[in-house]
């Protein structure tokens, strides 16, 4: 068991990817639909970001809770942990949001994820004409490409 | 180096209970999105035991980010205990299900005049919760 | 990095640019369309410069104008451009191009010198790209080689910066 589920979201919420390795507990347990799980989600790591803006300790005296901030700007947090399951997040200053869940052995995966960013996403997406920006893609080299380096990661069964 | 800058304790319902931070100049929020901050965390919780991939997953139990690692013990009474560090900072987790959590119980719990789920206002709670974090602080090598 | 014979480049642009001419025969017309494109483009260019560049972050306007022009045309266009003449504020400069491979071997028809933006698609592209990271931004040309100008030069104009905002409406 290494690695779960894979999503990449754009800035206005639209899940653009998603791929499930593995998901013993299905979505219809969890939020209902895919829809919803993915709505979930975005909701989630927005609101962790707000969060850990907030309780940054070397972070602006006073800022304000829930105001708008710009991508790097602030502390974000990169990954939380739970019993069962770590959920690896990233994001490009172009507003792209990769989230990656793992089993909690997994270490640091941000080198990892900027890799999927910058050699297969922008590679096979990016620089696809079929590609449609802020619509959900479903690209064959792409899925390869990203299948191979997640089992390079020894992280497949 | 190691540090503890805050320990938060939540209620099963979200509402905040305690906080206190430890080091100085450390950026604080003020008391009113303490409040936020906790009710944040008690709905992110939850979300992401609704989300895992896992059937049965408990809760989040270390959140890290660019300047700082939260750990967060949950208790069989779902009470929370949240402790904010430096990143890398070493058992953090035992320290929140162990020392913090006894000095809850011994000093909040049984004092007979503390209402259950409210307010921590026991004076012994914060001296000896203050006392064990400066002496951890002091074996990191902080200036005290 | 892959490099491949820049004169492909500028032959496929400029006939790009004269069938446009075609069949529109509108200068003014043409000038949009490469713009659009050139926004198109921008958007997706924006993934693969910050992919190579690995820039997480731009601390003001000046620090993205001085990237855009040092870097960013030095990957794509193998170029650079010089950043001058900064209002009072840091919200407007200038971008310099002393050597603009789009241009090699263009001659603009009578009736077209002044009216026609050649470049426009780069204009576009810099508008497209730096909307892309919330930097919203207007680009034009003040000068122009192919205008007789001694230099190309655009006019960068920061208009407004955006925030991340939380798409989804709240009572969803």
């Amino acid at each position: 068991m290494g690695v779960f589920t894979i999503y990449f979201f754009d800035r206005e919420g639209t899940c653009l990817f998603y791929h499930e390795w593995s998901r013993p507990k299905p979505v219809k347990l969890g939020a209902g639909t895919p829809g919803d799980d993915q709505k979930m989600l975005f909701g989630l790591f927005f609101q962790l970001k707000v969060f850990a803006a907030a309780m940054d300790p070397k972070g602006k005296p006073n800022a304000q809770l829930g105001a708008p901030t710009r991508i790097g700007e602030s502390c974000s947090f990169h990954s939380f942990t739970t019993d069962l399951y770590k959920l690896h997040f990233a994001e490009s200053p172009s507003g792209l949001k990769i989230v990656l869940t793992t089993d909690p052995t997994v270490g640091d995966m941000r080198e990892s994820m900027a890799y999927i960013y910058s050699y297969i996403y922008v590679e096979c997406v990016v620089k696809n004409p079929m590609y449609s920006p802020g619509q959900p893609f479903r690209f064959e080299t792409f899925t390869t490409q990203l299948n191979d380096f997640i089992q390079s990661l020894g992280l497949l069964q | 180096m190691p540090a503890i800058y805050t320990i938060l304790i939540i209620n099963k319902s979200g509402g905040l209970m305690f906080d206190r931070d430890f080091l100085p100049g450390i950026s604080k929020t003020n008391g009113n999105d303490t409040l936020r901050l906790a009710s944040i965390w008690h709905s992110v919780n939850a979300i992401s035991t609704q989300l895992s991939p896992m059937p049965n997953c408990l809760g989040i139990e270390l959140l890290q980010a660019d300047t700082f690692d939260l750990h967060c013990f949950q208790a069989l009474t779902g009470i929370k205990f949240l402790a904010m560090t430096e990143p890398q900072t070493p058992d953090v987790a035992n320290l929140l299900r162990y020392t913090i959590y006894d000095l809850y119980a011994d000093y909040a719990l049984k004092n007979p005049f503390y209402e259950v789920d409210q307010r921590i206002k026991c004076e012994l709670f914060d001296n000896h919760l203050n006392y064990t974090i400066t002496g951890l602080h002091r074996r990191w090598g902080h200036p005290v | 990095m892959e490099t491949m014979n820049a004169e492909i480049f500028t032959l496929t642009y400029g006939s790009m640019v004269r069938q446009l001419l075609v069949d529109t025969e509108d200068v003014e017309e043409v000038n949009k369309q490469l713009d659009k494109m050139g926004y198109n483009i921008g958007v997706r260019l924006i993934d693969e410069f910050l992919a190579k560049s690995k820039i997480n972050k731009c601390v003001d306007f000046r620090d993205s104008a001085e990237k855009l022009a040092k870097v960013g045309f030095k990957m794509f266009l193998n170029t650079t451009a010089s950043v001058t003449s900064w209002n009072a504020e840091g919200t407007e400069c200038s971008l310099i191009l002393e050597d603009n491979p789009m241009t090699d071997f263009v001659e603009l028809p009578e009736g077209c010198s002044r009216k026609l933006r050649y470049c426009n698609l780069l204009c576009g592209v810099i508008r497209g790209a730096l909307r892309m990271v919330n930097l919203n931004v207007s680009c034009n040309f003040v000068q122009d080689v192919l205008w007789d100008d001694p230099v190309s030069e655009l006019r960068l104009k920061l208009i407004s910066t955006g925030a991340e905002n939380y798409p989804f409406k709240d009572d969803d």
